[in-house]
């Protein structure tokens, strides 16, 4: 036990870190795709747009 | 007499094409020239706008258009099918863009071998460019039979040849910039300078393909020309001699077939090969010194030995500015930086063109290009006899489009749509779905409590993750299907039947009948829906069909229907989505009123657009659309909604001093939820935790309905909460209010912040009176 948190629960917060930074990378990749300016179909090589990808 | 007063069959000459502007030049460049010959074929069910067969090809225009063209009526003489002389004759094949063969190498050094060779991929709307793009790159973008489906550019690699690079740009007519697509393409291709242009030209419509052909060669770019869906025009008894065409335009011509994967590989060799050499097309001057007295040679060569000095500072090709100085071109004329004394000198040479020639500026130029285009297909293209694809289109639409059918059958289509999908075929999915998630949950609960996992940790993935994701997840089968049937009508070339018999409706609330392709696809998504605004050519109708999309419900709003439907209306699920789908239109009805009468004066723009032939839809470009929206909708569960799960489980777990909270109304959530909440309070929805699944909306519509699950998970769901009037009130606030942040980001890429902010604002205010008014009168019997 570790602050009162045994392997498992360690284990499953490690696993759900990990879910959560995932998801919020896809979240925010998700954002760049929509603020993008539409003139190609990569994003993030995007030259056209004013947005900082 | 004038197009608009010919009847039904009736076949005419175009003498005169009236209007001006941007709208008469389309005409032109569409083929409606002096000379050229049109049949009715019918009328809307409306009795506006008509479809003419104009060139080989339907084209639909409105009545008020039709009475600027003033005609001769003709006897329609029966077509013979005679094959051009030259057709069996021996044609010394020119290897134009062949390797090992060079022509008009320039400064006769190739691009350096590491050089990336850059192409734009440039034809008309519906010819099949996007079809060529996913061959030549292995892409999976996608397709439709309608015109307009590819609204933005498009990069991809040539298969096979990874230093290339392949641009697949908006399908376009001519040159002339008439709507914003247009203008990419143009923009594109003058701006850009690719090392090689790929144009694409449909085989079944050759003559009004190759005026765009005519334009690009004037570019001064190497250029390949694919005639694509020769598959076609061979099947129906047509041919094309390509070793004649290809000498008389001065450029390789490969013939193609994109969808049957034909050619595509020869195509590619004569691409590579003339942006590697740099083998421009070997001739420009298609004016000819003999055609009605040579007044338009003379005007184009007068022009362009007057302007060449400043086409060469501005880079822009000699002979395409000289014919766009001809035609009036304000953008070029701009860019040429003329003084007044040229300017004169110009003015008086087209005014001499347009003396001797009898036509004016603009239609001589187009005419010139015709009359050599008739003379091209005269020597080598042998028409085929009616293809099989036009009978069935035609034989289709005296359903689709007849006049007492038209209507109820789109009504019964749209109708089976939503019955499939709602009760048949995506319900059933999703009971499956909703079985499994269910299972899971139980099972990793089970897990959980077995493991003494700490009640934190426990209460995060089960109430957190699992109630927030699973709840939305399961709606997954309803949006595939619900995209399915979409691209299934687009696929086959429907939309722009309803576009065309609901251009008179739409006109009466200020919008064009192209406006409903937009609005179709909002039934999808708004963030397309918005982006396809793109080939509407005003700024006035772009504006107004974007700031209506939001009205049409989106498939992110079913899965709030669907668990409203559940908790208060079992059994009545049909009922309660018609009637929220109609409202939501209704609205958007009255509001486009309201904005046609204060902000958006004026009259819609002409409708002018090309009606293609019904074609089967291909099963693999709408399996690819399906998998693209299901991963889409994964990746949102995933992601976004995954973290405003995790974020609302925090806030209404916790207390501000950061302690577990046994009552969630003492949690952060609450917290600020009741800031708001008094706004809501008129509505019957003054309860925060209802306030703070809205907000979360605005993240993802879908977030509504996990928001909702984790916060009334505690107590017996939110059926013992809520009343039945407050469930539909608040479903008449979900329909209506804000769209989702991708939404209002692709509104304000294509609208500006103003405009961005002002539909947010807007929205959330129609929505806030709309069920006002709904709590007031269904209070009345509730």
């Amino acid at each position: 036990m570790i602050f009162g948190l045994s392997y498992l629960d360690i284990a499953l917060i490690v696993v759900i870190a990990v879910v959560l930074f995932f998801a919020i990378k896809g979240a925010i990749n998700r954002k760049k795709k929509s603020s993008c300016c539409g003139n190609c179909s990569e994003c993030s090589s995007c030259s056209n747009c004013d947005k900082k990808h | 007499m004038t197009l608009k007063e010919l009847k039904i069959g009736q076949s005419a000459r175009v003498d005169v094409v009236g209007g001006e502007g941007a709208l008469r030049q389309h005409f032109l460049d569409m083929g409606v020239i002096p000379g050229a010959e049109v049949t009715v074929v019918k009328f809307a069910p409306m009795g506006d706008p008509m479809e003419l067969r104009i060139h080989g090809y339907e084209l639909t225009l409105r009545l008020d258009d039709a009475a600027q063209i003033e005609i001769t009526p003709i006897e329609k003489k029966e077509e013979k099918k005679v094959a051009p002389k030259t057709r069996n004759s021996k044609h010394a094949h020119p290897a134009l863009g062949e390797p090992g063969v060079h022509h008009c190498k320039g400064d006769g050094d190739p691009l350096p071998d590491d050089h990336k060779l850059t192409f734009a991929l440039v034809g008309n709307q519906n010819c099949g460019k996007t079809t060529l793009f996913n061959r030549l790159t292995g892409s999976n973008q996608h397709v439709g039979n309608f015109p307009g489906v590819t609204v933005d550019r498009k990069d991809g690699v040539i298969i096979g040849n990874p230093n290339t690079s392949i641009t697949d740009l908006p399908g376009i007519y001519s040159m002339s910039p008439y709507s914003s697509e247009e203008i990419v393409s143009r923009n594109f291709v003058l701006d850009s300078k690719p090392n090689a242009i790929v144009n694409i030209v449909d085989a079944t419509n050759i003559d009004r393909n190759l005026y765009l052909t005519m334009q690009l060669i004037e570019m001064e770019r190497p250029l390949v020309l694919a005639i694509n869906m020769m598959d076609e025009l061979v099947g129906n008894g047509g041919s094309i001699n390509i070793n004649l065409m290809e000498e008389m335009l001065g450029v390789p011509v490969v013939p193609i077939s994109a969808a049957k994967n034909y050619g595509i590989d020869e195509l590619i060799t004569h691409a590579i090969h003339i942006a590697h050499f740099q083998e421009k097309p070997i001739k420009q001057d298609f004016c000819c010194d003999t055609d009605n007295g040579g007044a338009v040679h003379r005007a184009i060569h007068g022009v362009a030995n007057l302007i060449e000095d400043h086409a060469k500072r501005a880079d822009i090709p000699v002979r395409f500015a000289a014919s766009k100085c001809i035609e009036g071109d304000s953008d070029i004329i701009a860019k040429l930086e003329l003084d007044e004394n040229e300017l004169e000198t110009l003015e008086h040479l087209v005014l001499q063109l347009e003396k001797e020639r009898g036509l004016d500026r603009s239609a001589a130029i187009a005419d010139m290009r015709f009359q050599y285009i008739t003379k091209v297909c005269s020597k080598c293209v042998t028409r085929p006899h009616e293809s099989r694809e036009h009978a069935r289109s035609e034989a289709l639409d005296k359903v689709f489009t007849g006049r007492f059918t038209a209507i109820p059958v789109f009504i019964a289509i749209m109708a089976l749509v939503f019955f499939l999908t709602f009760n048949v075929i995506g319900a059933f999915f999703q009971g499956l779905l909703e079985n499994l998630i269910e299972l899971l949950e139980t099972n990793v609960d089970l897990l959980l409590t077995n493991g003494n996992v700490n009640s934190v940790i426990h209460g995060l993935i089960i109430d957190g993750m699992f109630e927030g994701v699973g709840s939305v997840l399961s709606f997954l089968p309803i949006v595939v299907t619900m995209f399915f049937f979409l691209s299934m009508l687009e696929d086959s070339g429907y939309i722009a039947r309803v576009a065309f018999f609901m251009d008179k409706l739409l006109r009466k609330i200020g919008l064009s009948g192209r406006s409903i392709v937009p609005m179709l696809i909002g039934f999808g998504c708004t963030v397309p829906a918005v982006m396809s605004t793109r080939t509407l050519p005003s700024e006035r109708d772009r504006k107004m069909t974007i700031l209506l999309t939001p009205f049409m419900s989106c498939t992110a709003k079913l899965p709030i229907y669907a668990f409203f439907v559940n908790a208060f209306f079992k059994g009545k699920g049909g009922l309660i989505m018609t009637g929220l789908y109609l409202f939501g239109i209704l609205t958007g009805i009255m509001v486009a009123i309201l904005y046609k009468k204060l902000v958006f004066k004026g009259e819609a723009v002409p409708f002018v657009m090309e009606l293609p032939n019904y074609r089967l839809p291909s099963g693999r470009s709408t399996l690819q659309l399906m998998w693209e929206k299901g991963k889409d909708f994964l990746q949102k569960a995933f992601s976004v909604i995954l973290v405003a799960a995790v974020v609302v489980w925090f806030l209404q777990s916790f207390s501000p001093s950061l302690n577990l909270v046994e009552d969630s109304s003492q949690s952060i959530m609450a917290i600020i939820a009741n800031v708001i909440a008094p706004l809501f309070v008129p509505l019957g929805l003054g309860d925060w935790r209802i306030c703070t699944s809205l907000i979360s909306g605005i993240m993802a519509k879908e977030s509504v309905v996990s928001v909702l699950e984790i916060l009334f998970a505690g107590e017996g769901g939110v059926a013992s909460v809520m009343t039945p009037l407050a469930a539909i009130t608040l479903l008449v606030f979900s329909l209506l209010y804000t769209p989702c942040i991708a939404a209002i980001a692709s509104v304000k890429r294509e609208l500006g912040s103003k405009w961005a902010i002002y539909l947010v604002f807007w929205q959330l205010i129609i929505a806030w009176l709309m069920a006002f008014i709904v709590k007031l009168v269904l209070g009345m019997f509730l």
